[in-house]
């Protein structure tokens, strides 16, 4: 699509659905929303990004090797199941709402859950990334 | 509130019918689009948000954009 004014909005508008992506992934066990559907929010401001720049560049910005990352989203789970046990939390005890927050000040909580969250969110964007660029590619 | 999940219900059915008459695909897509935004509202409605936040995710958005990309590699019209 070769239009100077999809192409200036889309450039606009991408940080902040990246924002909006973030904000939902990280507030995820507080508020609506979750890991899924903020990966989906990500995934899809690069799928609008393909839809208007072509393929070549978008495939800069994404390579294709980052959808074969398996392992990393595994470790996510167990640097958190490390963190919670060496912070000495009880494990047994994890299973009531706010055991994962560690008080940092008065009004900000860091989420403990947010490390998994961010694992599940990454491997469903790259996933969804990776199925349309297939998609796309198999054109030529 | 209770005309409202009325009004919603009855334009559900109404998409979920023309979708399946309509021939061109394309436009059967983009009523399937307007479907899952429906869809997303009667959830909000329901009070499900998180339901209704994945549904606009990827009812609306990724489901509508591989759809596409599935027409434009066949052909556009139903025999």
């Amino acid at each position: 699509m070769d239009d100077l004014i999809v192409k200036t909005i889309i450039r606009i508008v991408t940080p902040f659905i990246y924002l909006y992506g973030m904000y939902i992934i990280l507030n995820a066990s507080a508020s609506p929303g979750g890991s899924f559907a903020g990966g989906a929010i990500m995934g899809s401001a690069i799928v609008l990004y393909t839809i208007v720049f072509g393929l070549a560049k978008a495939e800069k910005k994404v390579p294709n090797r980052i959808g074969k990352l398996k392992r990393e989203v595994l470790l996510c789970f167990v640097l958190m199941a490390f963190v919670v046990v060496f912070m000495g939390y009880d494990v047994l005890q994890l299973r009531e709402p706010g055991a994962y927050q560690i008080p940092y000040g008065a009004e900000v909580q860091v989420e403990m859950l947010s490390l998994v969250n961010m694992g599940i969110a990454f491997k469903v964007a790259v996933t969804l990334i990776s199925l349309f660029h297939v998609f796309i590619k198999e054109d030529h | 509130m209770e005309i409202l999940n009325i009004i919603l219900i009855l334009f559900l059915i109404v998409c979920a019918l023309a979708v399946e008459r309509t021939k061109d695909l394309l436009s059967a897509i983009i009523i399937f689009a307007s479907y899952s935004l429906v869809m997303a509202i009667l959830w909000l409605v329901l009070m499900a948000p998180d339901i209704a936040l994945t549904e606009a995710a990827i009812g609306a958005g990724v489901t509508t954009i591989l759809l596409i990309a599935t027409v434009s590699r066949i052909r556009r019209v139903e025999k």
